[in-house]
């Protein structure tokens, strides 16, 4: 059953668990500062899974199943797992600037066994690989969260975190287990067939049931989101970064897979529960946001929300023939992969204030366009572009988002996202009319200008790139988000859906 | 080469970019970088000129930003008759007005900002007049709107400029709201923004919708070419640099509008009541901007207020079905008006940014290439024969004229009120008589008699060849455009070259029409006026004072602006109250009311952020259990 030429396809995976393992036995072999190490040997891991990624595709473009059909290699994986190793590279830099020499390496080795387990997630054909593949994702994170362990709030953070999440993950295997004993099969692709067999009976939807709540706590999507705010806010910032981003969008890819593959039956079902959530998603998200103090609170109830515009997408998709045109999983793809992008340079900019001022209080943006002009140009880049202001990618995102909510014929699911957007824009906005339009306070001026050579000339600059990287793809894929979206087309189109 | 449009835009952009990025460490540089890349930009609109002559039109998809379904986001260019002659006309005098602009804001510590806004102002009309497609228009049409509100507000220290700035942002605000919308219903009932297959879908279109599309745009042109009741902007946005004042708010921003119903014409040609809303809008401003200009006594103004009733009458020929007539007024005026407007500038330059009539007066020896050009300028607006306006304006009142004649019955009739065009055309003349009669009055008092303020003339001098040589080009251009673009009349190169645009440009037919004794009778009306001003002002004629008795009320009617500023003001304080009142309701109920929620929820759930292992978790695992309930009870029970 396992062909040998199936690891062929799964280098990439094998080279991130290497760079873990490495980076375990460095920090267990050596002493001194190894920042320069750590992120030397997680960069030069994930650049070479890249190439790998592109060098292994499979020669037709079709999507190739392996181990026994647990893991599938298509374009829509493919897709996802270069976004991903591009975030988990991003975080490792953004942690150099964050973390001392030895938290630094854990904290790599832990996002190196994250990025497994997301690359493995979207590669999913099977259940069981699914929940594994989860659990190697979110069992990192939780440490991530709780990193400065020393600090009370981040460890109180990856403790509801965990709790919370073991909850969920509870959830999921009682919904597999339902389904497999419905269909007697754990992939996905036969699972359509023994739920189509057997029709909307309670028994599937129940299954379904539990399966999507499951994957709406992995997706923070109301009313499963709770642990959101809190947990960005307690965790140290770069890992807020990732987790805000990361599992995020992995578990929007399975959630996506499961509703067009194994679910596909039920959907118009799956449509207006979605619908229903993804409604509660973007309001409760955009109006909890509106009343935030604290930047990464903010962040979070942002990202609930964009969630909640995710979410419209995907009920969207079980509507339609998947795969067959535009409408539908590639605006998904695409909002992930530019979500992802500004939401992570947002956390970087609310870094560098954090540095600057000691503080995540909004009100440290004040007059940040006086004293720090690039990461407040940017920072203003990443707030117009979560609003969805043209030209920015995320007014494309939501295009095309908004476009295959209307050809599913959810127009009022369409009108809550446009009008929970101009919500939305109350607080994004707030935070560029803070940085460009007021004075700062004096003492944050004075404690910043104290701050200020804190950090190292070499990883400030690091830094730096990281947040000029996110900026510029945020602002690119908004002119030439054609690109984009074809590869997302191409992706869906050579996928196991 | 010759044929590439995006050259146009492309020089005004790189200089934008060179001047803000670099013109802070170079200020001296910035005028000329400006006037280099749109003297480039004018080059290449000759040359495209050149290379399209004979072809009907040529449109080239530059990029196409978003293609998703059927719907699509392009940039794209259409450059057919009408394109081209507003660029020549949005580029030539823009490059006259950059080149002055280098000796008007010499001594301005700011001018890095100044020619930064400027050479964006040229790139974003250009994208304006180019587009082949309304959302793309309407892009720049904002993008216009903001130079005008950085560029009225230049001197940002002067409360009255601030507040001039926002005048016009908030009013054109109005006006674009009713664009947008008739933009989306365009949208909603043709399936395309652009203009080719608009009208391609006009056969099968709704009636109504059509009408109610062609007026919600042309609310947006009224916002944008100043027009009643959304005029009130354009005279105080002339607390902006002279040139500003040229440029945007008298040659090329504001004729947008005029170019938007002529842009459409098949739309409007198919909704005669929106036409006639266009032409009586049109007559209406003309005639009341006409008289509030004869009583103005800062120079700018009196030019602001002629500004706003020239653009009625092109929207005046526009509703008489005379598109062509309109761009030709548009062109000519674009001239003349810029003429004056750098002519008073060169006037205010040379009284240390004196703008009051009553302190001028006997500056024409002092300023003998100024007054010269200027003479010929005001001659032009006065539409004596053989100047630029003339021409144009004859044409105007002639289209109005036979539109009149065209209904026997003259009554408000099935042709959509034919018979208001008798009316519409005794306004035409009245305009003319007062039109004449202002601008002379303006140029006696400034130029002519004793100097009223000895210390001001004394100090009086001539500006530099920057600002001399565009004055002389333009008054070349106002004197000779008319008759080069307009000869012979309806018929004349104009008129051949915009017929080439055909399909997108509807031509009205001449007729056989008393050509001539209509030219005789403008010109006697325009003479009319001419003489009374220099009768008055001039000779010292009691001429105004017997007005006076005969009309006591209406020179406080006409000081007070027909008391529309003030019913604007009232509408706009009224507005922002009610803004405000339900902002503050928005806080307070509903921001207020989401924080106190939350902190109740919170409290609720047991903890605040502090005291969080003392259940909250719990909590929130009892929120996923509830979710829990609802999402596989909703979908059980609800399948």
């Amino acid at each position: 059953m396992i062909e040998p030429g199936d690891l062929g396809y799964v280098v990439p995976e094998l080279i991130v668990l290497g760079t873990a393992l490495t980076l375990l036995l460095w920090a267990a072999i050596t002493r001194g500062d190894r920042r320069w190490m750590s992120v030397s040997i997680a960069l030069a891991g994930n650049g070479s899974a890249a190439l790998m990624l592109f060098m292994r595709t499979p020669a037709d473009g079709a999507a190739v199943e392996l181990f026994a059909g647990q893991l599938v290699v298509d374009g829509y994986s493919t897709f996802f797992r270069t976004l991903f190793l591009l975030l988990a590279s991003l975080a490792i830099v953004f942690g150099a600037q964050r973390f001392p020499s030895a938290p630094l390496i854990d904290f790599a080795a832990l996002l190196q066994f994250s990025l497994l387990g997301m690359m493995l997630l979207v590669g999913a054909a099977d259940w069981a690989t699914a929940f594994i593949a989860i659990e190697t994702m979110a069992i990192p994170v939780y440490v991530l969260v709780g990193l400065t362990r020393f600090r009370r709030a981040s460890l109180e953070a990856a403790m509801k975190y965990f709790a919370l999440g073991a909850f969920a993950s509870a959830v999921l295997v009682y919904g597999i287990a339902w389904s497999y004993g419905l269909t007697g099969t754990t992939s996905l692709a036969e699972t359509a067939d023994g739920i189509a067999s057997r029709g909307d009976e309670p028994w599937s939807l129940f299954a379904l049931g539990l399966i999507l709540v499951a994957l709406g706590f992995k997706v923070a999507a109301v009313p499963f989101h709770a642990w959101t705010p809190d947990a960005y806010q307690g965790a140290p910032t770069p890992a807020a970064a990732f987790v805000s981003v990361g599992p995020k969008v992995a578990a929007m890819a399975l959630l996506a897979r499961v509703v067009t593959l194994a679910f596909e039956p039920l959907a118009a079902n799956i449509t207006v529960a979605l619908a229903v959530i993804a409604a509660a998603t973007m309001i409760l998200g955009n109006l909890a946001a509106i009343a935030q103090s604290d930047v990464k609170r903010m962040l979070g109830y942002s990202s609930i929300a964009h969630t909640g515009y995710m979410l419209v997408g995907v009920a969207a998709v079980s509507q339609t023939d998947a795969g067959a045109d535009f409408v539908g999983v590639p605006s998904v793809l695409f909002y992930g992969f530019v979500y992802a992008l500004m939401t992570f340079g947002a956390f970087a900019v609310a870094y560098v204030v954090e540095a600057q001022t000691d503080s995540n209080d909004l009100s440290a943006f004040r007059g940040l366009a006086r004293r720090s002009m690039l990461p407040a140009a940017a920072m203003a880049v990443f707030m117009l572009s979560l609003t969805g202001v043209p030209p920015l990618s995320g007014f494309l995102g939501k295009l095309y988002i908004l476009q295959s909510a209307v050809d599913a014929g959810l127009g009022w699911l369409a009108v809550t996202l446009v009008v929970t957007s101009v919500v939305s824009a109350f607080y994004y906005l707030r935070v560029v009319v803070l940085m460009f339009m007021e004075d700062e306070d004096a003492p944050a001026a004075a404690s910043a200008a104290a701050d200020a050579p804190a950090a190292s000339g070499a990883v400030a600059d690091a830094h730096s790139a990281v947040v000029a990287v996110t900026a510029g793809a945020t602002v690119a894929f908004g002119i030439v988000g054609g690109g984009l979206l074809a590869w997302a087309q191409a992706a869906v189109a050579s996928s196991l859906l | 080469m010759l044929n590439a449009p995006w050259i146009i835009p492309l020089l005004p952009l790189a200089a934008f970019a060179v001047n803000g990025l670099f013109g802070r460490r170079n200020p001296r540089w910035t005028g000329w970088v400006s006037t280099a890349a749109v003297v480039g930009s004018f080059a290449a609109t000759v040359a495209l000129w050149i290379a399209s002559a004979g072809a009907d039109q040529d449109e080239s998809l530059l990029y196409r930003w978003v293609a998703s379904g059927g719907f699509t986001i392009d940039i794209a260019f259409l450059t057919d008759a009408l394109t081209i002659v507003m660029l020549l006309v949005v580029t030539g005098v823009s490059a006259l007005v950059s080149l002055y602009a280098v000796g008007y804001m010499d001594h301005d510590a700011n001018k890095p900002r100044f020619f930064t806004w400027i050479p964006l102002f040229v790139f974003s009309m250009i994208m304006l007049v180019i587009s082949d497609n309304l959302l793309q228009l309407f892009v720049f049409w904002e993008m216009v709107g903001l130079c005008s509100y950085l560029l009225i507000g230049y001197w940002y220290d002067r409360d009255s400029a601030n507040a001039a700035a926002t005048k016009a942002f908030l009013v054109n605000r109005i006006g674009d709201f009713g664009f947008a919308i008739g933009i989306i219903l365009a949208f909603l009932e043709f399936g395309t923004l652009r203009y080719r297959e608009i009208f391609a879908g006009l056969g099968s279109a709704d009636a109504g919708m059509v009408t109610a599309i062609a007026c919600l745009l042309f609310v947006g042109a009224m916002g944008k070419s100043a027009q009643f009741p959304l005029h009130v902007w354009l005279p105080d946005a002339m607390e902006g640099p002279t040139p500003v004042s040229a440029l945007i708010h008298a040659a090329t921003m504001v004729t947008a509008g005029v170019y938007l119903v002529v842009r459409m014409n098949p739309l409007y040609t198919q909704a005669p009541e929106a036409l006639l809303l266009v032409a009586a809008v049109g007559a209406f401003t003309a005639v009341l901007a006409a008289t509030i200009a004869l009583v103005q006594t800062d120079i700018k103004r009196v030019l602001a207020y002629s500004t706003v009733s020239q653009l009625g009458l092109m929207f005046l020929a526009a509703g008489a079905g005379a598109y062509t007539v309109a761009i030709f007024h548009l062109a000519t005026h674009a001239f003349f008006k810029a003429l004056l407007f750098l002519g008073s500038g060169s006037v205010i330059h040379a009284l240390n940014d004196e703008q009051d009539m009553r302190r001028m007066g006997g500056l024409r020896r002092k300023l003998p290439v100024t007054y010269a050009t200027f003479i010929l300028g005001g001659l032009a607006l006065a539409a004596v024969f053989p100047l630029a306006g003339f021409w144009s304006k004859d044409e105007v009142l002639a289209h109005v004229f036979l539109k009149a004649a065209a209904d026997p019955g003259g009554a408000l009739t099935a042709d959509h009120g034919a018979g208001v065009f008798w009316l519409f055309y005794a306004t035409g003349l009245t305009v003319s008589v007062l039109t004449a009669f202002y601008t002379f009055r303006m140029i006696v008092k400034t130029f002519h008699g004793a100097p009223r303020d000895a210390a001001l003339h004394e100090h009086a001098h001539e500006s530099p060849w920057v600002m001399t040589v565009p004055l002389i080009v333009l008054a070349a251009g106002a004197a000779l455009s008319g008759a080069v673009l307009g000869i012979p009349p309806e018929h004349g190169v104009i008129h051949g070259y915009l017929e080439h645009a055909a399909g997108v440009l509807h031509l009205e037919g001449a007729g056989a029409a008393p050509t001539l004794i209509l030219a005789v009778v403008s010109t006697v009306a325009a003479l009319t006026g001419l003489l009374l001003a220099l009768g008055a002002y001039g000779r010292g004629l009691p001429i105004p004072q017997r007005a006076r008795a005969l009309a006591p009320g209406a020179e406080t009617l006409f000081r007070q602006k027909w008391y529309l500023d003030h019913l604007g003001d009232g509408f706009m304080v009224a507005l922002t109250k009610a803004a405000a009142m339900l902002s503050w309701g928005f806080d307070a109920g509903v921001v207020d009311g989401i924080v106190n929620g939350v902190g109740k929820l919170s409290r609720f759930a047991g903890g605040q952020a502090g005291r969080i292992q003392t259940g909250q978790a719990q909590n929130y695992a009892l929120l996923m259990v509830v979710g829990l309930v609802l999402t596989v009870g909703g979908l059980v029970l609800f399948r």
